[in-house]
């Protein structure tokens, strides 16, 4: 094992390989990290050139591509509050806050910091769980996935702050508009009304721009600021500060780490929804976060990225075992790898032990170089966020248009935007949460599917099966942790007061 | 004479462009034509993935074929399983053979089910080839006893079949095996071969239905046992039936609708109204892209299969499937959704109704001295007084009424009353 570790190394630090990881790492971090364009099309338009590549070169080009895109994903969901990519939608909730209160540079420092850490995890976690893969994925079912997407859609309550009731209709309203489209299972078509545009139902990046960075624009113009109206301060201190904040919470980048590798383990489930379990779990377990995040706290970014960057390691583990992609980006990826002669499955864990290592190299090497790079870029990038409205507008307004529409290529999606885009402004305006609704679309079908398939296999007995029991047990935890909490400081509380 | 010098100069411009357009499609010859031109590479999906490899490896290989050496640009066009690109090309692509397209396989099958968004008539599209052909299976897990389709056939216990959902060959296979007698019964909603398999490997499920393509490697790492094909022989699949030996006529009909696109399985098209000599040379140089040696080492690499297939053959093929029996279509079409309830099975009990409640949602009738409730539901129960269809309301206490149900209590599926 440890010579196929040391193999995998020397593959991809031969210099050719590391010159294409640095074309990778560029590409990912400029252009991957606009909104809209994913590390899918750039993949797609770079896998033709792995055909004169050997098979390290090949890893370090194409996969350097995604392992890295979610640290500079980061940039615009902090600065302008425009998702990146699917990844960095929780990114905003902390992120944007502290730009507007002039912590920019500290809150991408804190991003790119615990991006790497995060990283870093992920790739160990794959390395541990290298020998027990197979034997643990194959303990998963239909039945035991969906319970383990209901610990996702307890979040909700988590993310809906002092306004449950309202955090459970957004939800609820984010099921219900991920039903558009022809059912994948049944093909039967819901909601809609005949029109060809919906029969795909709608997409999660035009909805997300709407919700979140629409709203900011309109209360933008009409305050007449910048991002941020207060005095930037010493950006060199933010940053210094930002790398500082990662360290001192490290046991909220090990936690957040964990939950994106559990997520990413999850075939289908990956990139859209690790962020904001990250979130969600922060937010109920560090201490006072109730009342601070969403105000700019930096504890809000740090687990987010610490999360969607671990999450990549763990997303590798049923690819490399089964041969099941994480996510569709991973199938892109490996439909390229064939092409120099890797196969996902067995062979990985075996025959070609050294590929693999070079992968878990690659995402630990890769996203330490993109968090150097990003943190030296910091201050100039932290400067954008003192523009003046009149320059701001139209450059997110561009952003934002350019972004739904890159996605798909279909105007239709940016008639989403504008009207997700109004919803939006409305639900912040009356101060309800938006990312239920969020997760309600992403998680919906999710669930649906897998609940469809155990209740053909099992009928209603497939909720008696232990590892669903288990995994019950761990969501009423999940649940019922912080409420036990509040109850404990609430009395403490009285007690001092007393 | 300012006016008459103002028409003069429209008149001449729009001679002018007339002119230029007959230039433009009868006197300047396909050579000419597309020098400089660039040529739009529609793909039917998003990047990644079959087609948009394919289309991809045409664009690359395919302009040094035509004389003039255009260039070849790809535009991913993904959306409602390919009929947005199909649309595309029949209504708003240039009709000047500057735009090709990579469309789905099932297009004809859409279009003969009339699916909803379908605004294209394959019938008016010029085919140019296909690059692939392709074969489906139906495999059995290593640790279960089915070994063959005899053995599947004389199976007394229902065997499950993983698919992903209808539309899908993993669903249609089982399903036509479904309505030829077998006793499967089929497991829908999971993504993709691979869960599939391991859904074999956990025991779950015992069987499914894949490409040739894609369960090759689960073939031979997983013991997966083939005992059905469909589509293009394979060298690898000796000995296993081919669907049209084994099942009835009905079910033969219906194996040939599933695998007339299996011939054509990454099809390639241009717009109608091109004029001849260009669509001679860009079908001859898809032929040539196709035995290339540049594109074959790349597609062996790859690992995809390339086939050149006539595009005669499959304006036939499309012409077939355009003209299946509207009863095949039925067929096909009732293996894409939930069979019918068997009503033949159900309770049938009459009576005097003596009891409504919930505005008709709940009625009793009497039944040999007994009381018997019936729900009713709005959309799924069927309910008739007199032979004519009503709303449930107009069931009164007193008519006389037979209900169609699994049993007392619950929900009817017919209600006929007098």
């Amino acid at each position: 094992m440890i010579d196929a570790a040391l193999e995998g190394l020397y593959g991809i630090l031969q210099w050719k390989a590391l010159l294409l990881m640095m074309v990778g790492i560029v590409i990912s971090s400029t252009l991957v990290a606009m909104p809209g364009i994913g590390s899918k099309t750039a993949i797609a338009l770079l896998l033709p050139i792995a055909f004169v590549l050997n098979q390290f070169e090949a890893i370090c080009l194409i996969m350097s591509v995604w392992a890295v895109s979610n640290t500079a994903n980061s940039i615009t969901s902090i600065l302008f509050s425009v998702p990146g990519g699917g990844g960095s939608q929780a990114t905003i909730m902390d992120g944007y806050p502290m730009a507007k209160k002039g912590e920019a540079a500290r809150a991408l420092a804190a991003a790119f910091t615990s991006s790497a850490i995060g990283g870093i995890i992920g790739a160990m976690v794959l390395l541990v769980a290298i020998p027990i893969l197979r034997p643990l994925v194959l303990l998963l079912g239909p039945p035991e996935f969906f319970m383990l997407v209901m610990v996702g859609i307890a979040m909700v309550g988590a993310l809906s702050g002092k306004a449950p009731v309202k955090g459970i209709i957004a939800g609820g309203l984010g099921l219900v508009i991920s039903m558009v489209g022809v059912h994948m299972i049944t093909g039967l078509h819901r909601f809609t009304f005949d029109q060809i545009y919906l029969l795909d139902g709608l997409k999660l990046i035009p909805v997300t721009i709407g919700l979140f960075a629409i709203p900011e624009l309109i209360y933008m113009g009409v305050k007449g600021t910048g991002i941020s109206d207060l005095p930037l301060g010493d950006l060199g201190k933010g940053r210094r500060q930002g790398i500082k904040d990662a360290f001192t919470h490290r046991w909220l980048v090990l936690r957040s780490s964990l939950i994106g590798v559990w997520v990413g383990i999850i075939p289908g489930l990956g990139s859209a929804v690790a962020d904001w379990f990250a979130y969600g779990s922060a937010k109920q377990t560090c201490e006072g976060a109730r009342e601070t995040f969403g105000k700019g706290d930096v504890r809000g970014v740090i687990a987010v990225d610490a999360a969607t960057n671990a999450k990549e390691g763990g997303s590798l583990i049923p690819t490399l075992a089964f041969g099941i992609p994480g996510s569709s980006t991973l199938a892109l990826i490996f439909g390229g790898l064939i092409i120099v002669g890797i196969t996902p499955g067995r062979d990985m864990l075996t025959k070609d032990l050294h590929l693999t290592f070079s992968m878990i190299w690659l995402l630990i090497i890769g996203t330490i170089i993109t968090s150097i790079l990003c943190l030296a870029f910091t201050r100039q990038l932290a400067m954008a966020s003192k523009l003046r409205p009149s320059l701001m507008i139209p450059i997110i307004l561009a952003m934002a248009v350019i972004g739904s529409f890159a996605a798909s290529s279909r105007f239709e999606d940016v008639i989403i935007m504008f009207a997700f885009g109004t919803i939006g402004y409305f639900m912040r305006a009356a101060g309800w949460p938006r990312p239920p609704l969020l997760l309600g679309l992403v998680l919906g079908p999710i669930a649906e599917r897998h609940m469809w398939t155990s209740v053909q296999l099992f009928g209603a007995d497939f909720l008696l099966r232990p590892g669903v029991l288990i995994i019950f047990a761990i969501l009423v935890v999940c649940v019922c942790y912080p409420m036990f909490q509040d109850r404990n400081s609430k009395l403490r509380a009285q007690e001092t007061e007393a | 004479m300012k006016k008459f010098s103002g028409s003069l100069a429209l008149g001449s411009l729009i001679a002018g462009i007339a002119a230029w357009g007959v230039a433009d499609t009868q006197t300047v010859n396909a050579q000419g034509f597309y020098k400089g031109k660039t040529i739009k590479m529609i793909v039917r999906s998003a990047p990644g993935g079959g087609y948009d490899f394919y289309g991809r490896l045409l664009a690359r290989h395919m302009p040094k074929f035509i004389p003039g050496k255009p260039k070849m640009i790809v535009i991913n066009m993904p959306g409602a399983g390919g009929i947005v690109a199909a649309n595309y090309m029949a209504n708003r692509a240039k009709k000047n053979g500057t735009e090709i397209a990579i469309l789905t396989r099932e297009l004809a099958l859409a279009q003969r089910t009339k699916a909803v968004g379908v605004k294209y008539d394959l019938s008016k599209l010029s085919a140019i080839g296909s690059a692939a052909s392709s074969t489906f299976l139906v495999v059995m897990g290593k640790n279960q006893p089915i070994r063959s389709l005899k053995q599947l056939k004389a199976s007394k216990k229902t065997i499950l079949f993983a698919a992903t959902g209808p539309g899908s060959g993993s669903y249609q296979y089982p399903a036509l095996l479904k309505q030829d007698g077998f006793n499967v019964k089929i497991i829908s909603g999971f993504s993709g071969g691979q869960n599939r398999f391991l859904a074999i490997e956990r025991g779950d499920v015992q069987g499914t239905a894949n490409s040739y393509e894609s369960t090759s490697k689960a073939i031979k790492e997983l013991g997966l046992i083939p005992i059905l094909y469909n589509g293009a022989p394979h060298p690898a699949l000796k000995g296993v039936p081919h669907v049209g030996t084994e099942l009835s006529s009905q079910g033969k009909a219906l194996a040939a609708l599933l695998g007339a696109p299996l011939a054509a399985g990454r099809p390639f098209f241009t717009t109608g109204g091109v004029p001849a000599d260009r669509l001679k040379t860009l079908r001859a140089a898809f032929k040539s892209a196709l035995h290339d040696k540049d594109l074959l080492r790349e597609s062996k690499r790859a690992k995809r299969n390339v086939a050149w297939t006539a595009p005669a053959l499959m304006t036939k093929i499309n012409a077939e499937i355009l003209g299946a029996s509207d009863k095949v279509i039925a067929l096909y079409k009732s293996g894409a959704k939930k069979p019918k309830k068997d009503l033949s099975k159900f309770a049938k009990h009459s009576g005097k109704v003596t009891k409504i409640k919930r505005k008709g949602r709940r009625i009793w009738i009497d039944y040999k001295g007994k009381e018997v409730m019936a729900k009713v539901s709005g959309s799924r129960t069927k309910v008739t007084l007199n032979g004519k269809k009503v709303k449930r309301k107009k069931i009164k206490v007193g008519m006389t009424c037979k209900f169609t149900y699994p049993k007392p209590g619950k929900e009817a599926a017919k209600i006929d009353c007098k």
